[in-house]
């Protein structure tokens, strides 16, 4: 039991147990239960949950990335105007994506390792500059920050497929998190990740490339949203710039909720996809119980705080002090 | 706050700073090329009104800039930004008076800040022409019309519909929590439901959930779930409105649930044809901004006006006129909508 | 007598100045497998520039500097490290919440497996690691997985030794190894100290404390703003007079009593 408390997805995995037997004792006569309501929470939490495990791993890698939402809405914006104003097949939208997405995450890198700068304030200036420029792009070329997206080939059924109301992100979700769990937990560069956010100056010292591993993980961390950005504007065929804004919080949100240290270091991916099914159970319950909508709000804050606290007990727990 | 409601309201702050000043650029760039004409002075018109990343503006924006260039007057798109629009309502509204243009037309969404600059505009000798909203406090401001549609109206047009088509639950979706235009609209819808002898309910999405169609879908499903007895919706923006049809077609309930929607869009006129969507209210915002320069350039140049206000909307489209709105949204950039 | 042996890094007259100021000047010494050089002095002696000429981050401005007998420099720190030479820091040695078997292969992970399926060998990293605690009298880890945050700061420089030796090393620069410890913790680090040297790897050992140099050192540089004070050998000197040495001599005989002088004497 102790040792099972000491992992850090313990909270994570208690906190979306909790919320479960919450809603399905309070909600589960109102559909929370049925196959459509596992399918609502799901396809919610499989959507912030590709955010939130590169999201994670930059996080244990002792970074943040603000950009995140940004680049969901600026991939929107990319694979709409490519299939839906200019008539281009889905999947060279979707690569010109890819390029924008891992260029972000480069340059995000880059000018975190170079200038020594807080993430924070360099993707929060990245941040905005992808999200002013794509707009400036968009409606210099379509006139509109808001278009159609038309599915025209194999990627409109690799993102956009669904059976019942279980969308294929639930299955991406599941790979995606179990290769990054794979990678964090038994290779080098998951060793080196947590090196790089337990003490940069020891992980260099020890011959880790931290500056190599930082940069790889913000262009992972991009890459996850030009993922989401694509899956989402599929589902709608409807590109808009402001989608994916809430993923900036949500994200970092899901992480801390799975138990990842705000100081980086410290934390795993299946904690953190723990955080991102307590969000899609929260944020769906409410509406299966009839309650007040803000109420999920003030749901995830306190759930963030209790997380928070926890995680820094929790931490010092395992630290036998 | 009339505008940020008209489609997606919840983006974060600084992400609006962002969009603001993106658009703020562009439509600088955009508004002065207009040649003029040869021999009387050209007139200017200052426009004060939404960002362009909004995508209810573009049209608005095209039908300005379309009469500014047929009439050869000079506009002046001074757009305002969502994520600060108290503060940025007053500075634009200042600048349109610094510019000392020869009309101001202005969209006045947050009447505490707008109406004493208007009247100091008035004041100055600058004519004030009130776009969109406003429709309660332009008379007294000293303006000298208003073009626009008014927000009550639209949810007793909304009822009415979806109360002929059967409905007799209704649930009015609000993007935008606590935004008082649409939830007058809501009102309006409610108090007419009530005189017609149905009920309605409100539901309030949350601030995170606007820019994510597939959660707002959801949203709409779980409450679906809960409130079986719910057989119409109507939404405020077309996102909202697609979300909404997304929802019932999961939760197999489209042949009982009606469904109407405000804003134009291109999937939102689709569903009309295939009958998912019962309606949907165009305000026309290529109208307001076409008759907001209109007007204005005419009172600058001959001191003439229309008297009283003219209505843009409601305008409802639905499956008998639909094919002709959507040969024009095909043929013609931000006219019908932009997106 | 070890004496004899090639030193693996030798200082012969060695001078570093920085944009014209001398921070090290006419420095001789050498350090030999199997024993313990003492770097004494107080802040602002030249230990730190010293330092960062054994670990290759400076190059002596003038002098000679010999690797394992040869006249040679240190490319880089890399170069320094390749050829055996590693630094143990005591406050960035090691990462507290990582566990003993990541923290030990950090950066040179076994791998098993092939292809796909190449993965981190952790039962090998933890078992390694174990049995090298074990080896420098550290036997309270028991377990690879244990988080390095929960060892005593002893065993963590010990994890760090260990570490360095196990990649390799021949020589090992200890930078005030002993610095925030305790008492207990500090007796840990010093039998470190003499189990490293009895497995016949060479010690520079950096410190401001002359107990602790005199406890477990062999060979002795005292430096004094740059200058070498002196350079003895085990059993030349008191602790008093070494004491007396760092602190500038006569100054500090004559701020002392009586009392305390013989006190030092004995």
């Amino acid at each position: 039991m102790r040792r099972l408390i000491h992992r850090p997805e313990a909270g994570g995995a208690i906190s979306a147990l909790l919320v479960f037997a919450f809603f399905a004792i309070l909600a589960g006569h109102n559909g929370f239960l049925s196959l459509l309501g596992t399918a609502y929470w799901l396809d919610t939490a499989s959507e912030l949950g590709i955010i939130a495990i590169p999201v994670g791993m930059l996080m244990i890698g002792g970074e943040f990335d603000l950009s995140v939402g940004a680049v969901v809405g600026a991939t929107s914006m990319i694979v709409a105007i490519c299939s839906g104003s200019y008539e281009l097949p889905g999947w060279l939208g979707f690569s010109l994506a890819v390029v924008f997405g891992a260029g972000v995450g480069l340059a995000n890198g880059l000018i975190v390792v170079k200038t020594k700068l807080p993430s924070f304030i360099v993707t929060l200036s990245t941040m905005l500059m992808v999200t002013g420029s794509i707009l400036g792009v968009s409606i210099g070329l379509t006139g509109s920050s808001s278009i159609s997206a038309i599915p025209n080939d194999f990627l409109g059924v690799l993102v956009a497929f669904k059976w019942h109301e279980f969308h294929i992100s639930i299955l991406y979700w599941v790979l995606f998190g179990a290769a990054a769990i794979y990678v964090m937990e038994r290779t080098s560069f998951g060793n080196w990740v947590y090196a790089t956010g337990g003490n940069v100056v020891t992980a260099r010292l020890a011959g880790v490339p931290t500056d190599r591993v930082k940069v790889i993980l913000f262009i992972l961390s991009s890459l996850g949203a030009v993922l989401v950005g694509t899956i989402e504007t599929y589902a709608f065929q409807n590109g808009s710039i402001t989608l994916g804004a809430q993923y900036v919080f949500s994200g970092i949100a899901a992480c801390v909720i799975g138990g990842v240290l705000l100081t980086g270091g410290y934390g795993s991916l299946l904690g953190t996809a723990f955080g991102a099914t307590t969000y899609g159970i929260v944020s769906l319950g409410v509406f299966f119980l009839g309650w007040n909508a803000d109420l999920t709000e003030l749901f995830i804050g306190a759930l963030l705080l209790l997380a928070v606290i926890s995680n820094n007990r929790l931490r010092t727990f395992a630290l036998g002090r | 706050m009339k505008f940020i409601t008209k489609s997606q309201g919840g983006i974060p702050l600084a992400r609006k700073i962002a969009l603001g000043a993106a658009s703020m650029g562009l439509a600088a760039v955009m508004g002065s090329v207009l040649p003029a004409l040869a021999d009387d002075p050209q007139i200017t018109i200052a426009f004060v009104s939404g960002p362009l990343n909004d995508s209810f503006f573009p049209p608005l924006y095209q039908g300005a800039q379309d009469a500014a260039a047929l009439l050869g007057a000079k506009l002046n798109y001074i757009p305002i930004d969502e994520a600060d629009i108290e503060a940025s309502s007053a500075r634009t509204m200042q600048a349109a008076i610094a510019m000392k243009p020869d009309v101001i037309v202005v969209g006045d969404f947050i009447t505490g800040v707008v109406d004493p600059l208007i009247k100091q505009a008035v004041a100055a000798g600058i004519p004030v022409f009130v776009n969109q909203s406003g429709q309660d406090q332009w008379e007294a401001d000293g303006a000298l019309g208003f073009i626009g549609q008014q927000g009550p109206e639209v949810g007793i047009v909304a009822a009415e519909r979806l109360t002929k088509a059967g409905s007799k639950n209704i649930l009015c979706v609000i993007n935008v929590p606590g935004n008082p235009y649409l939830q007058a609209i809501c009102k309006g819808l409610a108090e007419k439901a009530k005189e017609l002898g149905v009920t309605s309910a409100n539901l309030e999405l949350p601030t995170a959930d606007s820019t994510d169609q597939g959660k707002v879908s959801r949203d709409i499903g779980a409450y679906l779930q809960a409130h079986g007895d719910v057989d119409g919706i109507f939404t405020e923006n077309a996102a909202v409105g697609t979300a909404a049809v997304a929802a019932v077609e999961a939760a197999q309930v489209a042949d009982k649930v009606k469904i109407g929607t405000m804003e134009v869009s291109k999937v939102a006129l689709q569903q009309i044809r295939d009958g998912k969507l019962l309606f949907l209210v165009n305000e026309q915002p290529y109208l307001d901004g076409y008759y907001g320069v209109m007007f204005a350039y005419n009172y600058a140049k001959y001191g003439l006006a229309p008297v009283g206000a003219v209505s843009t909307g409601p305008s409802v489209v639905d499956k008998s006129n639909v094919d002709k709105i959507s040969a024009v949204f095909d043929k013609y950039k931000n006219v019908i909508g932009s997106n | 007598m070890t004496q004899s042996e090639t030193p693996i890094l030798e200082l012969r007259g060695v001078t570093k100045s920085f944009q014209g100021v001398t921070a090290v000047s006419n420095l001789t010494l050498a350090v030999r497998p199997g024993r313990v050089l003492c770097l004494l002095g107080e802040n602002g002696a030249g230990k730190s520039t010293v330092i960062k000429m054994l670990t290759g981050v400076e190059r002596p401005t003038s002098g000679e500097m010999r690797i394992d007998g040869a006249v040679s420099t240190f490319e880089s720190p890399r170069d320094a490290r390749d050829r055996g030479i590693a630094t143990v820091y005591q406050e960035v040695g090691t990462l507290p919440l990582m566990s003993v078997a990541r923290n030990f292969v950090l950066a040179a992970e076994p791998q098993k497996g092939r292809g796909l399926f190449r993965r981190l060998d952790l039962e090998t990293a933890g078992r390694l690691a174990v049995e090298r605690l074990k080896e420098l009298g550290i036997s309270r880890v028991t377990n690879g997985s244990q988080l390095v945050g929960t060892m005593s700061g002893g065993e963590r420089q010990a994890l760090a030794i260990a570490r360095a030796l196990h990649f390799g090393a021949r020589l090992l620069v200890l930078d005030e190894p002993t610095a925030a410890l305790g008492v207990r913790e500090s007796a840990t680090v010093l039998r470190l100290i003499e189990r490293v040297r009895n497995s016949g790897v060479a010690v520079v050992f950096i410190t401001h404390n002359a107990y602790h140099a005199h406890s477990v050192g062999d060979d002795f540089v005292i430096l004094r703003r740059g200058e070498t004070l002196d350079a003895f050998h085990r059993g030349d000197k008191q602790v008093g007079e070494i004491i007396e040495l760092m602190a500038g001599g006569a100054e500090l005989q004559s701020l002392l009593s009586q009392s305390e002088k013989q006190a030092m004497q004995s």
